[in-house]
């Protein structure tokens, strides 16, 4: 479990931050997170495996402090993070070199790392790229690899920062029932823009100006037309049709 | 503003560590022409991003010709600097190159280059930031960098905007915006075409196409194979099944209450089309 405790982050000479958030985060949870920009998920995100660390109030990773610089090697074991803009976080000269970087640093014995590098090369349909310099990939081949690399760790939490935003609906769709596959043996928090994708995480956060502003099953906070509106957020399409139709007698 | 921008039969391959034994773009011709407002969409690694760096000579194709204005721009001596500027490319988050102290003088960086008056430089960083809508007296003295995302990116927008391109081409312009940001987007496209400028989008976001883009172009391994309307494109399951496309989450919601829906609501193609026939259905049936 992870547990927020009176968290509280400012970033220096600007007013932007998060503002004392409480909150648990189960094990094998998915969790949605959305919220307009600047609203703080991506800070949130952060601080689950000690990236930020919180100016006031604690997060603890299994009863791991990520304010103890002892654990923050165990800390960001357990807590695989995937960075919006996947340029961020790619360093190796090639593709499968990629996704072994992180399982070498982990010290994961080398037969079981070209195992789960297949796997993983298999999954992201990556096969075919294997020996490419991921410079040269385009930008959603790059996502996949970004989400192949954290993955192969095999990290009870994996932190999604909008993972599929540059991705093909085809390949967005695929991503997202993988999550949802993995989210029966590790937990998912994914930080999305996408409701559609929101829909499908057994619960939902809604970030608002450094809060967190509301914690409920996605469908349930969806459906408050009035409150997506006042956050300046979207409902899923699929709810935004009905609820026109269903005000005109047509349905 | 009426640049032409046609391309023939290009074909490219990348070279070096990156090379490919295949072509990433295999014969692509298509025309651009004034004031349209194309969309190009295909799966990942299709060849988008590496087709629109033809179009200002980033990359010379190995093959085919790149004509602007009837002129092909790989002749000798043809003026690149100009082109740059007649054409703007808007890259994939484009707030990574945001490097400049201030808004001001990042938004100024390239119509400084273009040796224009400054007080043409002034009014164009004012009108693109106002365009953006990052109003001039809050936001031309702060750093870049202590903007949000969104905001960011709006500069690196207004960074384009400024050189006045007549030709702006967007790559995944809306990664990671939220909704506002989103709808921000359609009506910075919308005022540019109204300006007469042309736009090219490459997205993967069907609904934010299908509400800025009449034409879609679909590439899918280096070649073209569609070129025809949103509405055509939506209907055509062979494209949509090859290309890796969807249905826009629109269309989807859409076609679960078909059976209830009149033609008139059932053919519209994105939200704001089905809100606006709908209030006008609905206004009908009260007169009446």
């Amino acid at each position: 479990m992870i547990r927020i405790e009176d968290l509280y982050f400012t970033y220096l000479n600007s007013e932007r931050g998060i503002f004392k958030i409480n909150l648990e985060i189960n094990r094998n949870e998915f969790i949605a997170i959305i919220g307009s920009n600047g609203s703080g998920k991506t800070t949130l995100a952060r601080c689950l495996n000690g990236l930020i660390i919180p100016c006031k109030g604690r997060v603890l990773v299994d009863g791991l402090d990520t304010g103890d610089s002892q654990e923050i090697f165990e800390i960001r074991r357990r807590v695989g993070m995937v960075f919006q803009n996947p340029d961020n976080q790619i360093v190796s000269a090639t593709v499968e070199r990629e996704i072994a970087f992180g399982l070498e640093n982990i010290g994961i014995p080398t037969r079981e790392m070209i195992m789960r590098v297949e796997r993983m090369l298999q999954q992201f349909d990556l096969q075919k790229l294997r020996k490419k310099s991921p410079h040269y990939l385009s930008g959603g081949e790059k996502q996949r690899l970004a989400l192949a690399s954290v993955m192969a760790m095999e990290p009870r939490y994996l932190v999604l920062d909008e993972p599929t935003s540059l991705l093909d609906p085809r390949a967005r769709k695929e991503i997202m029932q993988t999550c949802k596959r993995m989210s029966e043996e590790m937990t998912v928090v994914l930080i999305t823009q996408f409701p559609e994708e929101a829909l499908m995480a057994d619960r939902l956060l809604i970030m608002h100006q450094g809060n967190l502003f509301a914690d409920d099953h996605p469908a349930a906070l969806f459906s408050r037309f009035d409150l997506m509106r006042k956050l300046g957020l979207e409902p899923p399409m699929q709810f935004k049709v009905e609820n026109e139709l269903h005000k005109s007698g047509l349905i | 503003m009426s640049l032409h921008l046609e391309l023939e039969n290009i074909y490219y391959r990348y070279r070096g560590i990156a090379a490919s034994q295949d072509h990433i773009l295999r014969g692509i011709s298509f025309e651009v022409r004034p004031r349209e407002c194309v969309a190009l969409v295909g799966p990942s690694g299709s060849g988008k991003t590496t087709l629109i760096q033809h179009f200002t000579g980033l990359l010379k194709p190995d093959r085919g010709h790149i004509r602007v204005d009837g002129e092909n721009i790989w002749s000798r001596k043809y003026d690149f600097v100009n082109l740059r500027r007649r054409i703007g490319l808007v890259f994939q988050f484009p707030e990574g190159q945001l490097f400049e102290e201030s808004v001001e003088k990042d938004v100024a960086f390239a119509p400084s280059n273009l040796g224009l008056a400054q007080s043409e430089i002034d009014k164009r960083v004012s009108d693109a930031l106002t365009a953006v809508g990052l109003p001039y007296d809050q936001f031309a003295a702060r750093s870049p960098f202590s903007l949000s995302a969104g905001e960011k990116r709006r500069v690196a927008i207004a960074g384009i905007l400024a050189m006045n391109p007549e030709l702006i081409v967007f790559d995944e312009p809306t990664a990671g915006m939220d909704p506002k940001g989103v709808g921000r987007m359609k009506s910075l496209i919308r005022q540019l075409l109204q300006k007469g400028h042309t736009c090219m989008i490459i997205s993967h976001h069907m609904d934010f196409i299908s509400a800025v883009a009449r034409r879609v172009l679909v590439l899918i391994n280096g070649k073209l194979i569609f070129d025809d309307t949103v509405g055509e494109l939506f209907k055509n399951n062979t494209v949509m099944e090859r290309a890796s496309l969807e249905q826009s989450e629109f269309r989807q919601a859409l076609l679960r209450y078909q059976s209830c829906l009149p033609a008139e609501l059932l053919h519209t193609t994105h939200w704001e089309e089905f809100h606006r026939k709908l209030s006008n259905l609905n206004l009908r049936q009260k007169k009446s």
